[in-house]
């Protein structure tokens, strides 16, 4: 005998994820997932774009990462609020934890909440944590396979960073072939060229973050650390 | 089991070939993860879905071929993928 179920097996977390868009919605608070490579530099660049953001744009980080409270010691000196995500071993963040993090945040002092993802180009893609935007970030020692080796993140960000350009004449990145396979699965996203390093590129990424944020900025809110462990 | 039905045989899965999850693994959890319960004996039934794409130019559908979602026809990017990121329950089957 067989029964019909007929589930979505992540819907526990699609649910979870639903509940937290709703929850940013009413704050006016838009929030970005940046995926990356473990040393892509995900952390580098937030320290390089959230001081290039404007004034009046009020941002918080909630850092994932599977130990120590090392990045968001980091993000702690820009200034703004942060909450350490720590998984405990798990490679990618999922909806419940961003949840209980977002918890300790003063949303209604919030314009701009960047979640950054445990560092891993593959099981991140799967799971919604109710963004607005996933934002994807390559740098180029990593080599210009990765949209055809691991198609799922490339094919979801609505935006992808190429950091590290400052290296590219000392790497074998090969920049044609990135584009051709990078437009096979994303014909939309805009690939922003940067060097967290140099800045080089920054002030082009932050105009484009900033003009989805929109217009709801508020007033500055003050700076914080928050650390868990859920 | 309770509500009448008979000892699970098989949890059937169907799993899109652009989700991350690997066949062989996740029959492996199972067995672990029903061992000592009511479920012991059971195996998960995993249904694999192919993945395509419609091309929003001439509308035409086609398979997703690795990590390349353009059109064979008319060469267009942006083709909305159709299939291959299922993850679903399907159904339970009982012993009669």
């Amino acid at each position: 005998m067989e029964i019909k179920v007929l589930q979505n097996i992540l819907e526990a977390n699609d649910q979870a994820a639903a509940e937290i868009r709703g929850r940013l919605a009413a704050e006016s608070v838009t929030a970005v997932n940046l995926i990356s490579a473990p040393g892509a530099g995900k952390t580098s660049l937030l320290e390089r774009v959230i001081p290039c953001l404007g004034a009046c744009l009020r941002v918080a980080v909630l850092e994932g990462d599977i130990a120590t409270t090392r990045d968001a010691e980091r993000i702690d000196r820009l200034g703004v609020p942060v909450v350490q995500l720590l998984t405990g071993g798990g490679c990618h963040l999922e909806a419940a934890l961003v949840g209980k993090g977002l918890a300790e945040l003063p949303l209604e002092k919030l314009d701009l909440v960047f979640i950054e993802n445990v560092g891993n180009i593959a099981c991140p893609a799967e799971f919604d944590l109710g963004e607005a935007a996933k934002i994807g970030i390559l740098s180029v020692t990593e080599g210009s396979d990765k949209p055809a080796k691991y198609p799922l993140l490339f094919h979801e960000v609505a935006a992808l960073i190429l950091n590290k350009v400052d290296l590219l004449p000392y790497t074998d990145f090969d920049l044609d072939l990135f584009d051709r396979d990078f437009r096979a699965l994303n014909s939309q996203a805009p690939v922003f060229p940067v060097s967290c390093r140099t800045g080089e590129g920054i002030a082009h990424f932050a105009r484009w973050l900033e003009a989805r944020v929109g217009d709801a900025a508020k007033t500055v809110g003050g700076p914080g650390l928050v650390v868990g462990r859920w | 089991m309770s509500n009448g039905g008979g000892r699970v045989l098989a949890v059937e899965v169907r799993i899109g070939t652009w989700r991350l999850v690997v066949p062989e693994v996740l029959a492996g959890y199972y067995e672990s993860l029903v061992s000592g319960t009511p479920l012991e004996g059971s195996h998960v039934a995993i249904e694999s879905v192919a993945a395509s794409a419609r091309c929003r130019t001439c509308t035409r559908v086609f398979p997703v071929e690795e990590a390349w979602i353009v059109c064979p026809d008319c060469a267009s990017l942006g083709a909305a993928l159709l299939s291959g990121q299922e993850l679903d329950l399907v159904g339970v089957e009982l012993e009669d």
